[in-house]
């Protein structure tokens, strides 16, 4: 394309040719020179990256090897021998699949109530109105310094709000993070003014600024948001505990909790049958870990992307 | 469909056949005192596996006998203590939970929220009969009954289980005394590669040394089994009274490190852990890690109790080491028939029933319905056929995964079946453990420290014992450094205090016995 309508002298050509041949050359050398440095960040990166890596294996590895090996040998690499027990107790039950469900709803449901509540309360804090934004920002602030205590949550939600044994009594009192509130502010503080008055000066309400310009304009926060709640959810099992007395409404987190209890009590019970006296402990520990770790660990991948860019751009802008 | 209507004659007919059916007893005491809806029972652990159907044949039951059904919210032990006390003092609606002096029992009973039972088991013949007097004085708080003690023997002694298999291959027959417990722990620690003599665990650090009346690795209260402890509150100081003091008036209350025969036990727990006689973990291991490892033979004894679930451990023991037997070993030195230990009769568990959201009618009501043996073991113990199947006259085989926290409502000892796989040697040990005259009730048996005056300096003593006390009762300190550490602390902590209150209540406790 460059070539196009150029004719070039002979020097020009030498110099071209001159030039060409010594940028690979110099290319060469660079790739040679970063050479020893790309070595040993691969190198270090395996490193670090088996060091988080093995903990993981060797989790996996526990929840498949023999109680009796666990507890005699401690951790093996290879599960060796090889045992489902742990899993098999694990899945013995429908009440697992329930756990599975009721967490899921509240993830879900939470997820998404929560990135829409903080995503508005966001955007009117960060739209600076007058009488509206800054008594915003000081309620959203007040609860970052300040909680009620356990007892008076337990009143509001039992006895104001009724609403023991319904998984929102899991999702109300979590539903709002301030820190992310700020986080959020931050980001829409910094998308241009410019794009909004055009949409304004189009004729676009508030609402349709909001959802139409302002929303997708905000994907990386969003998903920065939904990751922060989704995982908060997911490994919450304080307020079932406190909120719900049904165990057909247990969420995951609360039903391996009861189990290993379960299991270490009912051995020592009288009358404690042969295999409740075998339960396996240690195993059913890992098996655990593995159970609940593996759904959120898998959707980080997916969320990386955004989760690291929102991270940066809500966290520098003040 | 016929046109169905009630005349006048109807009506009265049938009023009348109601209230001869009242009148001639077809309605229970309870229905007639208007008990109904539904008790709730705040319970530690998890719901067993087949409890729906359990609980329905339960209810049926309840609800044709007393006009009531139950109901039982369980709560796992983690946050048990937590829990329980969140929703007494938020007021939430439930008849009874399981409390205790180490849980938070005391504490409930000062702000009012524990029911009085004073005088109320006469209402209830079946609870009555199954509750010792014994056993009822002694849970009796300056007068008043707080709970329903919930025991299956009449007495509590630590003591070991030790593989009797090891010891039986390095020429110890039954072993009975400290100093054969001692050669047994030396020559398997010098013989049997990868087993360690004996298991420390976390959560239990005074046993090892401060007498109730022994202590694992205190040889004079093997030989004294007379000394109680008391303390103020959770894991705070422990004190001991004088020996004397029932003659002379004088509780004389002295910290536990001013005793000789604690003092040579931390001694020995550090020789212990210099030996590797014990687990150097022992400050960090649980229960259930130990008892495992116990069951996969890394450890040659391991703690038990009086309560007949030490052979329980048998069945993983021997999947994974089939020889291997187990024997208790009770720290007395002699026969068991030949010395009567001291006891407090205190309850580990009392069903408490809840004063302001509760109806303690009701609660009696079920206790007392829990006190008939076909009622006890529906709940205790399942279905029979499907649970379990009895097993000679006091005996049970499990058959399902049932499992109930009877301790937390209905362990009634005179009504509590023994597990198959229960060894010989438990079962001796069961059987004098439930029998409130092989023991001697205690001086101060229903002495309950009161907190409130010192709560302050209690509160700064338990920090102290937890910082200084508990690594002499691991043995990972050298003892005389370490208790100097201790002394300092609690001196700051309140030492003073605390034991000028004590023993102002300890005195006034004798005082009021005399």
């Amino acid at each position: 394309m460059s070539s196009i309508g150029y004719a070039p002298s002979l020097s020009g050509q030498k110099a071209a040719s001159a030039q060409s041949a010594a940028m690979p050359r110099r290319r060469r050398k660079l790739h040679r020179a970063s050479e020893p440095f790309t070595l040993v960040s691969y190198v270090s990166v395996s490193i670090f990256g088996l060091f988080c890596l093995i903990p993981l294996w060797m989790i996996i590895a526990g929840s498949l090897t023999d109680e009796s090996a666990l507890a005699r040998t401690g951790y093996s690499f290879w599960p060796q021998p090889f045992s489902l027990t742990a899993y098999q107790l694990l899945f013995s039950g429908q009440s697992l699949f329930g756990g599975y469900a009721a967490s899921l709803f509240i993830t879900i449901v939470g997820t998404a109530l929560s990135v829409y509540c903080t995503g508005s309360l966001a955007w009117v804090i960060a739209r600076r109105l007058p009488l509206v934004s800054r008594p915003l920002t000081i309620f959203s602030y007040i609860p970052m310094l300040f909680h009620g205590g356990l007892v008076p949550l337990y009143l509001l939600v039992t006895q104001v709000l009724s609403l023991t044994n319904s998984w929102f009594a899991v999702i109300l009192p979590i539903m709002m993070a301030p820190f992310l509130v700020f986080v959020a502010v931050s980001f829409f503080r910094q998308l241009p003014e410019e794009v909004i008055d055009a949409a304004r000066i189009d004729g676009a309400g508030e609402l349709r600024i909001f959802f139409q310009i302002v929303l997708p304009l905000s994907k990386p926060i969003l998903a920065v948001l939904a990751l922060f709640y989704a995982v908060t959810y997911w490994n919450e099992w304080f307020m079932p505990l406190l909120f719900l007395s049904d165990p057909d409404r247990y969420p995951l987190q609360l039903i391996l909790q009861n189990l290993i209890s379960n299991v270490t009590n009912a051995a020592a019970l009288p009358g404690a049958t042969a295999a409740q006296a075998a339960a396996p402990v240690y195993q059913l520990r890992f098996a655990m870990t593995v159970l609940t770790i593996g759904p959120i660990l898998l959707a980080y991948p997916f969320a990386q992307r955004f989760f690291v860019k929102g991270i940066t751009l809500g966290a520098t802008k003040g | 469909m016929a046109n169905f209507r009630i005349n006048r004659r109807h009506f009265l007919a049938l009023s009348g056949a109601a209230g001869m059916a009242a009148m001639s007893g077809g309605l229970s005491r309870s229905m007639a005192q208007g008990l109904s809806g539904t008790s709730l029972a705040v319970l530690p652990s998890q719901a067993p596996s087949n409890w729906k159907a359990v609980l329905e044949k339960a209810n049926a039951a309840l609800q044709a006998e007393h006009g009531f059904t139950l109901d039982a919210q369980f709560i796992n032990w983690s946050n048990y203590g937590q829990q329980a006390l969140l929703k007494f003092t938020a007021g939430a609606q439930f008849d009874t939970a399981l409390q205790a002096l180490w849980l938070n029992m005391a504490q409930l009973q000062q702000d009012g929220a524990l029911a009085d039972l004073s005088g109320q088991l006469d209402k209830w013949p079946n609870l009555k009969a199954q509750i010792a007097p014994k056993l009822l004085e002694s849970n009796t708080w300056n007068g008043k009954l707080w709970g329903i003690p919930q025991v299956n023997s009449a007495a509590r002694v630590q003591h070991f289980t030790i593989r009797q298999d090891l010891a039986e291959k390095h020429g110890f027959g039954e072993i009975s005394d400290y100093d054969t417990l001692e050669r047994f722990f030396y020559t398997i620690k010098e013989k049997e590669d990868g087993i360690t003599p004996y298991s420390l665990v976390s959560n239990s650090h005074w046993i090892y040394a401060v007498p109730t009346p022994t202590a694992m690795f205190n040889q004079h209260s093997w030989e004294n089994p007379y000394t109680m402890q008391y303390l103020f509150a959770g894991s705070g100081l422990r004190f001991l009274f004088a020996k004397d003091a029932a003659t002379t008036g004088s509780s004389h209350p002295i910290p536990f490190w001013e005793d000789e025969g604690v003092i040579a036990a931390l001694r020995k727990i550090r020789q212990y852990y210099n030996d590797g006689i014990v687990n150097a973990d022992g400050m960090n291991v649980d229960r259930a890690t130990v008892d495992s490892q116990f069951q996969a033979g890394r450890f040659a004894s391991n703690w038990a109790m009086t309560d007949g679930t030490s052979s329980n451990q048998l069945v993983n023991l021997q999947r994974n080491i089939p020889e291997a037997r187990l024997a208790q070993v009770m720290p007395f030195g002699k026969p068991l028939t030949a010395v009567k230990p001291v006891q407090t009769f205190q309850a580990d568990n009392m069903v408490v029933v809840n004063a302001n959201g509760g109806d303690v009618d009701r609660a009696l009501a079920l206790q007392d319905w829990l006190s008939v043996k076909e009622n006890h073991d529906l709940i205790e113990y399942g279905i029979e056929g499907t649970d379990w199947e009895p097993a000679g006259d006091d005996g049970i085989n499990q058959l399902s995964q049932y499992a109930f926290p009877g301790y937390a409502l209905l362990w009634r000892s005179g009504l509590e079946r023994r597990s198959s796989f229960m060894t010989e040697s438990e079962k001796t040990v069961f059987d004098w453990a439930q029998n409130y005259d092989n023991f001697t009730t205690d001086t101060f048996a229903s002495f309950i420290p009161d907190v409130t005056p010192v709560r302050e300096a209690a509160a700064a003593m338990n920090n102290a014992i937890i910082q200084h006390a508990n690594p002499l009762f691991y043995g990972v300190a050298d003892v005389d450094s370490q208790l100097d550490k201790l002394k300092s602390a609690a001196d700051a902590a309140g030492l003073d205090v605390l034991q000028a209150e004590m023993e102002k209540q300890a005195d006034a406790y004798l005082k009021s016995r005399a």
